[in-house]
């Protein structure tokens, strides 16, 4: 990952949804969901707009002065840990015009404690399972979500 | 457009004809789609009017969910032991203002098979998805291995679930029959059928939301053991924006071995007395506690249990994201549809309302209790 990419979410098969303290992203797909912390927050919502993980540590850098490359290192490792979840993809490179308004910054630092902390993202594997097993002919004769004795894990 | 009237053997040349409309129209395989499935559902209405294939109704229900006033039209009088057990606490005696009728008939294994195969995309071959397709307010399911088909057309108000044999149809049919319809009829902007247990006080409601085996079925019935009522145990409709509202569905609720060891006197009401260990009871509720059954009441909050293990039980505030993460996934994950509006509802509904966490104690009694100081908060 270059940090002037840029990402989308990867298709129709991602859900988020936007609390005040945490997004929390769903995979259709592989049945896991995600609950996104700390700048994971900011970072989420500027790289859904097209902002480059350069711009985006451009915008907190100047919102937060004195966070380091400590906070460039956890941007891409959040990033890159997005990615092979799958739940975003890279869709080209930043537009160099794109600017993050002095209003955005002053509103994040106002607004948000939580951002100020590294980005972090959990990863929830609870449901996973039942979403593998078709809920018209796999499930147990009792009906969803008791899973049949003998259903493959992973087909 | 496909008549009425055809032996199994001719429909399926009615269907390979079917199949040849499609050619002139390469530019979009939605537009596709839409032509089958108003075929399949003008084909449906045509040979039930005309009682083919054995659609000949002996039996009509009516029940109403929240707004709905629904009708349901059986095969057979012997037939509302299984489709109609779990809707006989939301029974109403005439038709009128019917806003949706489910049409549920058994048909030949062929006519099934014959509509199944026109499905575009349909396979034989076994996969992790159910097909559904959705147009123009027509959407359609197919059970491969139970050989069902359910179908709604939502601008008419008309469904049809068709099966061939109901001693192939799974126990979670029982429980919850037409459920794929219901999802359909109940999914709008500001309302959807959601995966959660729902008990009612005073006339506001709690729902009582997690997975399987946290608690959910034990918690709803210690609390209607001990005065309050009962809503439902798997899937309700909410409906609202602000202010919400609960509706009961189905009066069945299922039980784990261990669930039913506190609640021994439901032993002799479960239908299934040979569950296995994966596996749960089921029950019917009106049957156990006729007038503990409740249609409908304002929602006050969701309350997500967690065995504690102790006796006493205990009850905290949770963020609304933290409710969001409990109730929708598992409800997103097994709705066959628009996924995208039920999450948008269950976050708004999170946003709105009071969440809470209960650590559930062993003692039915004093769970109910703390969770009727949940609805004093």
């Amino acid at each position: 990952m270059e940090l002037t990419d840029t990402f989308i979410l990867n298709n129709s098969d991602i859900l988020f949804e936007d609390f005040d303290d945490e997004i929390v992203a769903i995979n259709l797909k592989s049945g896991y969901y995600y609950s996104i912390n700390g700048s994971g927050i900011l970072i989420w919502e500027l790289l859904i707009k097209s902002f480059s993980p350069r711009q985006i540590i451009k915008v907190h850098t100047n919102a937060f002065p004195g966070t380091d490359t400590e906070f460039e290192q956890s941007v891409k490792d959040f990033i890159t840990g997005l990615e092979s979840e799958g739940l975003l993809v890279q869709s080209g490179e930043e537009d160099k015009n794109a600017e993050i308004s002095e209003d955005f910054v002053q509103k994040i630092r106002s607004e948000n404690k939580a951002i100020q902390k590294l980005p972090v993202f959990e990863k929830y594997t609870d449901q996973q399972e039942l979403l593998l097993l078709d809920p018209i002919h796999e499930v147990s004769d009792i009906g969803w979500p008791d899973r049949k004795e003998d259903s493959p894990e992973n087909e | 457009m496909i008549s009425g009237g055809l032996t199994g053997k001719r429909i399926a040349l009615r269907m390979n004809d079917i199949s040849g409309l499609e050619k002139p129209e390469p530019e979009s395989s939605s537009n596709k789609n839409n032509t089958q499935l108003e075929d399949i559902f003008d084909l449906l209405i045509s040979d039930f009017k005309k009682k083919n294939h054995g659609f000949v109704f002996k039996e009509d229900k009516f029940i109403s969910i929240g707004e709905s006033n629904i009708r349901i039209v059986l095969p057979e009088a012997g037939f509302s032991s299984f489709f109609f057990r779990p809707f006989v606490h939301l029974g109403k005696d005439s038709g009128d203002e019917t806003s949706l009728s489910i049409l549920c008939f058994k048909a030949g294994s062929d006519y099934l098979k014959s509509i199944q195969q026109i499905l575009p995309g349909y396979t034989e071959k076994k996969n992790r998805d159910v097909p559904f397709f959705t147009r123009r307010g027509i959407t359609m399911s197919v059970g491969r291995e139970s050989n069902t088909v359910s179908l709604l057309n939502k601008d008419k108000g008309v469904a049809f679930f068709l099966f061939d044999d109901i001693s192939n149809l799974p126990y979670y049919e029982s429980g919850s029959p037409f459920k794929n319809i219901l999802q359909w009829w109940f999914e709008n902007r500001d309302s959807s059928m959601i995966h959660s247990a729902s008990i009612a006080f005073d006339g506001m409601a709690l729902l009582i939301a997690g997975r399987g085996g946290s608690g959910k079925s034990s918690t709803a019935l210690s609390c209607i053991m001990n005065g309050m009522e009962y809503l439902g145990d798997d899937y309700i409709v909410v409906n609202g924006e602000k202010k919400f509202s609960v509706s009961s569905v189905y009066n069945s609720i299922k039980l784990t071995s261990d669930s039913l060891k506190k609640f021994s006197g439901i032993n002799k009401n479960i239908i299934n007395p040979s569950f296995t260990k994966n596996e749960k009871g089921v029950a019917f509720l009106s049957e156990i506690k006729k007038f503990a059954m409740a249609r409908s009441a304002s929602l006050k909050g969701v309350i997500l249990p967690e065995i504690s293990g102790f006796d006493h039980s205990s009850f905290s505030r949770i963020s609304s994201s933290e409710c969001f993460r409990s109730l929708a996934p598992s409800t997103i994950f097994q709705h066959i549809g628009r996924r995208k509006n039920i999450s948008k509802f269950i976050a708004q509904l999170t946003k709105h309302l009071p969440c809470y966490k209960l650590k559930a104690g062993r003692d039915p009694e004093l769970i109910s209790e703390i969770v009727k100081s949940i609805f004093k908060e």
